[in-house]
């Protein structure tokens, strides 16, 4: 029950602070803020398909795939943000669902190389279809959220940067909301137990194509809306924004933060934003991929298992956790 | 009609004949005892009956139909549970977890039920609950229904194995060395589970290298060597048998 409680408090100071960051922050840092949160529902849903063994390289194309829909959707049918928004989704489900076919028969190495390629012939096809992709140059001008015919929602002005703030925030915490549920599910242990004991896990019955499938489609599901949230805020996509250099970051946030658990990828999407933001302010932009680079090697030789794995590494740590869910009386106590 | 039957089954590995030319069958309610030197095939025709091998040639006949090359998953479906030689178990999850994960094919697992869990998804988790409780209970696990599998004792971990076989609900099981690695009060006690498992309906085919408790356990026994079918009878034949002495102890003791 403690713990519990210390979670729930954890959880809304979190959510408080989230909430009040448009009253502190400038709109560059709201901006910032907005394509975290983004970020955030892409590298979750990247870990929700690694936990039935495969690391997708195809994932932040499948987001683009998002964008592009929502923004054609937007710009040539003029059909609103809640419309676009579901259908983003759903639209890349599909694409996840033919791409997993032929990739939920592979494992391993020969699934980095794969997943890679079909994200590549992915964003290929952006590139040489000019209709209705714009070919290289992409889409711009794309229209801000849009939600009418609702009456209050649709007057607020979502190409400013503190309303489209709180429209990703919300649309965010609804996501992790449901990948939380799906992750500790039934499902969720489904997932983890296919990848952990194959042949045991065949054995009780369990059909590992069709929980393959599951997974992708639902990760692809929210990397679609990631996209879409995407595309409506920066208005303007092209192929090479959803180019290897995006998959290497998602790469480096996850490995950095752990893929074990649900908050671990979390952890390293945000720590990495605020050394990145930070860095920006001291050192030229062509830098930065280094530190990332030093990070992520850092990370593999002295800390395999990212962030997550520290409470475990030191013990003290776990001992201060546990400290702080005891109750005052039994501090005291030897 | 038989429950099982393998007739005239073949399992080809490049040049090697693992399985040559195998048919036997297995009656409701017995209890049959698999038996052989190291590398007589005994773990391949295990495979190929649960559906983890599929074979060269021949046919694999379950309450009268075909189910020779199917997948596991499906042979299990049909009510054929296996359980594997090393011991093999979620080792992250708790005994209870391992259990429950085996109620896989009886429990509601479509995306919409998890996500929405209505009451009626709820209580069909607490009944799985209370079932695999009582599925341990029965084992003698009770005491050690919360601890992560991977920590349990060798002679637990092969009879959390036997719970998890058990939890698909199987007409037939198939154990693949069950009392390997347990001290003799373990094995005595995991023999009388088989027991009474039998007694509760479920035909039982085992793979067993501890002969004492073959013969002890076993209404037939089938005796392989080379990957063909050398021998079958009562524990009594089957001792007495020369093919089988000669497959055990080599040439010149039959007449000993």
């Amino acid at each position: 029950m403690q713990k519990n409680g210390l979670r729930v408090a954890g959880l809304g100071i979190l959510l408080a602070l989230l909430v009040s960051v448009p009253f502190f922050a400038g709109t560059y840092y709201i901006h910032i803020m907005t394509l975290l949160l983004i970020n955030i529902i892409l590298v979750s849903s990247f870990r929700l398909v690694t936990t039935t063994g495969g690391w997708n390289l195809s994932h932040v194309p499948l987001m683009g795939l998002g964008g592009y829909t929502s923004a054609i959707l937007a710009k040539s049918f003029g059909m609103p943000f809640w419309v676009t928004l579901p259908l983003a989704g759903l639209g890349v489900a599909a694409a996840g669902l033919v791409f997993s076919l032929p990739l939920r028969r592979i494992k391993g190495f020969a699934f980095f190389i794969a997943s890679f390629a079909a994200g590549e012939a992915l964003r290929l096809t952006w590139t040489r279809l000019i209709v209705p992709f714009g070919g290289h140059r992409g889409l711009y001008f794309i229209p801000p959220a849009d939600f009418s015919p609702f009456p209050v929602l649709e007057s607020i002005d979502f190409t400013q940067s503190t309303p489209y703030y709180f429209l990703t925030l919300i649309v965010t915490l609804v996501c992790l909301l449901i990948m939380y549920r799906v992750d500790t599910s039934r499902i969720g242990r489904t997932f983890k137990a296919l990848y952990s004991q194959e042949n045991l896990s065949k054995s009780i019955g369990v059909d590992i194509p069709r929980y393959k499938t599951l997974a992708f489609v639902i990760g692809a599901f929210f990397a679609g809306i990631a996209g879409c949230l995407y595309a409506h805020e920066l208005r303007s996509i092209d192929p090479s924004s959803f180019g290897f250099t995006y998959t290497l970051y998602l790469l480096v946030w996850i490995i950095f933060g752990g893929a074990h658990s649900f908050v671990g990828p979390i952890i390293g999407a945000t720590t990495l934003t605020i050394i990145h933001t930070a860095l920006q302010e001291v050192v030229a932009s062509e830098w930065i991929p280094l530190v990332y680079g030093a990070l992520l090697v850092v990370t593999l030789v002295f800390l395999h298992g990212g962030i997550e794995s520290l409470p475990e590494r030191f013990p003290r740590l776990k001992n201060l956790e546990t400290l702080l869910k005891r109750k005052p009386s039994e501090k005291a106590a030897p | 009609m038989s429950l099982l039957e393998v007739v005239n089954t073949k399992k080809r590995f490049g040049n090697l004949l693992a399985v040559d030319d195998v048919s036997f069958s297995i009656e409701e309610g017995e209890i049959r005892g698999l038996i052989g030197p190291n590398g007589a095939g005994k773990t391949t025709l295990f495979n190929l009956i649960s559906g983890f091998l599929r074979p060269t040639e021949g046919k694999i006949i379950w309450q009268g139909k075909d189910i020779a090359g199917m997948l596991p998953n499906s042979v299990t479906k049909k009510g054929i549970a296996r359980t594997f030689q090393l011991t093999t178990l979620f080792k992250e999850l708790t005994t209870l977890q391992n259990v429950l994960m085996g109620y896989h094919l009886h429990t509601g697992t479509g995306l919409w039920q998890q996500l929405i869990r209505t009451g009626k998804t709820r209580k069909k988790e607490t009944e799985l609950e209370e079932k695999a409780v009582g599925l341990l209970d029965t084992l003698g696990m009770a005491d050690v229904k919360h601890t992560l599998a991977g920590n349990l004792p060798q002679g637990h971990q092969r009879l959390a194995g036997l719970a998890i076989a058990l939890a698909t609900e199987p007409r037939l099981l198939m154990l693949d060395e069950p009392v390997s690695g347990m001290n003799p009060t373990e094995k005595a006690t995991t023999m009388e589970i088989i027991k009474k498992l039998r007694n509760s309906g479920i035909t039982i085919l085992l793979v067993e290298h501890d002969m004492k408790a073959v013969m002890s356990t076993c209404d037939k026994i089938t005796v392989m060597c080379f990957g063909k079918i050398i021998a079958e009878g009562t524990p009594g034949e089957v001792c007495n048998n020369p093919a089988v002495i000669e497959a055990y102890l080599g040439s010149g003791y039959s007449n000993a």
